[in-house]
């Protein structure tokens, strides 16, 4: 017999273990809550907003949220894909995503998210001024100019490397990633192309150079039945 | 929702705050009574001890503030991650009744959840807008605010 506590999402039954999150135990059973900050190789950040969720008309991460018997989570309703959309949007139009020319096309969750959504934006990013790229390592990009600011580079670094090479500077608007080095550049950094904190960026923000393109828009062409409706410059 | 059935609500209360993520804006839970203490106002004649004063002694049976946040919780049907205790803060208050201590907790859903508490009368506030209250929770505010903007 299964003695797994429960709770519901939009209804359905999902079992969850103790300490688990509600986007943790949805992911186990199955059900797609998009997410962009969450990684489980990492404590739950909660910064993106994206997993957005609503428990007695509260708006809660389902990252952040502990599964609880007898909980009632709304995921899928015309309010919160509306806001969730809203959401996207508004991080596409924040950045210049765009993604033919980006090495981690294909292996992008914001992508991924933008394609699950048919989300794209207007929004001419040749206007925006973004905070400086850092290109300075021989290994290592920083496209600040992609970065969601979603902080899991700051977490990897610290428990996964050991290093403690980032931290957010500014607020609001103004705020970027920085860099702990004496230069503030990421040459005079102990990064290396290998660190987990490059590997966990869920965009391309902070890429490997010399990166092998992990899928190309010919290669999305070979997924027949999957209308994704991409553009042929996908500039979301 | 406010009821007065909370077993510990005679030696420990909260107050119940929300700040935005992104603009940091902080705003205040205020009943119907026009009290920031949940789950009832302090009694007319208490006064805010400082932390000199405090007494450990009489504070009766010592609760975990995240035991009063679940019974809380509990009651309104939420989860109770929704309210997270903010641990650097304790306060004490000096009522007729013996010591009642004062913890806060912050609320982690994405806005402030003004539906929850409209239908009895509850409001989220700025600190500004909770000027004239009793004296003794203008003082824990002032304390609260302190605590949240570190
Ligand atoms: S560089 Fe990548 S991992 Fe780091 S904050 Fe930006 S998007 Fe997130
Ligand atoms: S995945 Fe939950 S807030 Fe980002």
């Amino acid at each position: 017999m299964d003695t797994h506590p429960s709770f519901l999402i939009d209804g359905q039954e999902v079992a969850f273990q103790a300490g688990q999150t509600v986007l943790q135990a949805a992911l186990a059973a199955g059900l797609n809550i998009p997410h962009l900050c969450f990684n489980p190789e990492l404590e739950p950040i909660g910064s993106c907003r994206l997993c957005l969720v609503e428990v007695a008309g509260c708006k809660l991460s389902a990252c952040t949220l502990l599964a609880e018997e007898g909980l009632a989570v709304q995921h899928d309703t015309p309010r919160l894909r509306q806001l969730r959309m809203a959401l996207l949007t508004f991080l596409l139009e924040q950045g210049k995503h765009t993604c033919i020319r980006c090495e981690r096309t294909g292996d992008c969750r914001l992508q991924d998210a933008a394609i699950a959504f048919d989300a794209r934006t207007e929004a001419d990013s040749a206007s925006q001024v973004f905070p400086p790229n850092d290109d300075s390592h021989p290994e290592v990009s920083l496209n600040r100019d992609r970065c969601i600011l979603c902080g899991i580079c700051i977490q990897a670094s610290r428990k996964l490397d050991g290093k403690n090479l980032f931290t957010f500077a500014g607020k609001g608007g103004d705020m970027m990633l920085t860099v702990e080095s004496p230069s503030g550049l990421l040459k005079d950094s102990a990064i290396s192309a290998d660190d987990h904190a490059v590997r966990l960026c869920p965009v391309g923000a902070l890429t490997r150079k010399h990166h092998p393109v992990q899928a190309s828009f010919s290669s999305f062409d070979g997924f027949e039945g999957m209308d994704w409706g991409m553009p042929t410059e996908f500039s979301v | 929702m406010n009821n007065a059935e909370h077993g510990w609500a005679d030696t420990a209360r909260l107050i119940l705050y929300h700040s935005q993520s992104t603009s940091a804006r902080t705003l205040f839970l205020r009943h119907d009574s026009g009290s920031v203490i949940t789950p009832k106002p302090l009694p007319p004649l208490s006064t805010m001890l400082d932390e000199e004063e405090f007494n450990l002694a009489e504070c009766g049976v010592f609760l975990h503030p995240a035991t009063l946040i679940r019974d809380y919780c509990l009651d309104l049907g939420l989860p109770s991650s929704l309210l997270q205790v903010e641990g650097e803060f304790h306060g004490q208050v000096d009522a007729p009744g013996g010591i009642i201590s004062i913890y806060l907790a912050r609320f982690t859903c994405i806005d402030p959840p003004r539906q929850l508490f409209a239908d009895q009368g509850g409001k989220f506030c700025a600190i500004t807008e909770l000027r004239g209250g009793h004296p003794a929770e203008m003082a824990l505010l002032q304390r609260a605010y302190q605590t949240i903007m570190g």
